[in-house]
């Protein structure tokens, strides 16, 4: 399944209205709102504890940073090896009751969806990320707007924009 | 009256157990019965789901190794033994970013979403695609849902040649 090829012989071009078998079988008249409101209530209600998982992602991170040090990480791959962890913390951490791991997430994130290679300054700031993130799980610093969480972000959002202006090249 | 998902089968493609079942029951509140949420760990995993149950909606994570969730969506839309190639496929991702969007547009998703979600976020997604879902192009480099999302027409000079001038030439 590695490769994929269009296996299928189309007209090049060709637009196909499918049959909606979807609304065929919900019907019409929409979300009713008591139901959003109970599935949003489901959402903030959860009681999973994120620290195990969130510790399995810092660890996989760990081991993408050694990999890339040591050459074990092909180049071109360097980033997406870093963006799996780091997605999923972002994306886990507020449905989890950690809003300060999606915050210094997203930090890194948009920094490094604009850099295609590592390099030292890079993997710097990735560990940086790393220790903060651990930071928060030991020390259960949930709340984004908690002033030791407030720090981490800042500093890493500092070392983030202190990257781009040296290394505009790099954008 | 509102939708009723009774009838709706559902996989869910996600690396992470307690992610799925966070989305399941979500899932569960808007309707869908337990046992019509299917769950997928892999991209392997889920097309065989899919090829076995042919569940009506996929929701599936981007997943790891890089872009796997991509794949997956590929392999739903053009392989030879897809049970359904027009399948609505929402893709949840832990980034926005343009690019990102952009290659799981070209991949043939009909939705993004990105995480952490909302119940409402997850509902108008699952709203488009019931009520406004797009023509599928098909042609030797893409299929999946028209990616163009404006037709604002052209007012400039007309400077493409007609078939008929064309062949003159």
């Amino acid at each position: 399944m590695a490769e994929i090829l269009n296996e299928n012989s189309f007209t090049p071009g060709k637009l196909v209205v499918p049959e909606n078998t979807l609304k065929q079988k919900v019907g019409n008249g929409g979300f009713n709102e008591a139901v959003l409101a109970k599935a949003q209530d489901n959402l903030d209600k959860n009681d999973i504890d994120f620290r195990p998982m969130a510790t399995e992602y810092l660890t996989m991170l760990n081991d993408v940073l050694k990999g890339i040090k040591s050459g074990e990480v092909p180049p071109e791959q360097e980033i997406d090896q870093v963006m799996f962890p780091v997605m999923q913390l972002r994306a886990q951490g507020s449905l989890f009751k950690y809003p300060s791991i999606t915050k210094i997430s997203h930090i890194l994130i948009d920094c490094l969806e604009t850099i295609t290679k590592t390099d030292k300054d890079v993997l710097e700031i990735i560990e940086a990320y790393k220790k903060s993130g651990q930071a928060m799980i030991a020390l259960q610093i949930k709340d984004e707007n908690n002033k030791a969480a407030k720090e981490l972000c800042d500093a890493l959002a500092g070392a983030c924009a202190r990257y781009e202006k040296i290394k505009p090249a790099k954008v | 009256m509102a939708y009723d998902f009774k009838r709706v089968k559902v996989l869910v493609v996600e690396s992470s157990v307690p992610m799925f079942k966070l989305v399941k029951s979500v899932l569960g509140t808007f309707g869908v019965p337990d046992s019509s949420i299917y769950s997928a760990y892999n991209v392997e995993e889920g097309f065989a789901s899919f090829c076995n149950i042919k569940q009506d909606l996929i929701i599936v994570d981007w997943l790891q190794n890089p872009d796997r969730g991509i794949e997956l969506t590929k392999t739903i839309r053009r392989k030879k033994n897809s049970p359904n190639i027009y399948v609505p496929i929402i893709m949840t991702a832990g980034s926005g970013h343009l690019q990102r969007v952009l290659k799981a547009r070209d991949a043939g998703i009909s939705e993004y979403l990105v995480k952490p979600f909302s119940a409402k976020s997850l509902a108008e997604r699952v709203s488009r695609v019931i009520e406004k879902p797009k023509a599928f192009a098909q042609c030797e480099t893409y299929v999946g849902p028209d990616r163009r999302v404006k037709n604002n027409g052209y007012a400039g000079e007309e400077r493409r040649l007609s078939p008929a001038t064309f062949h003159s030439i």
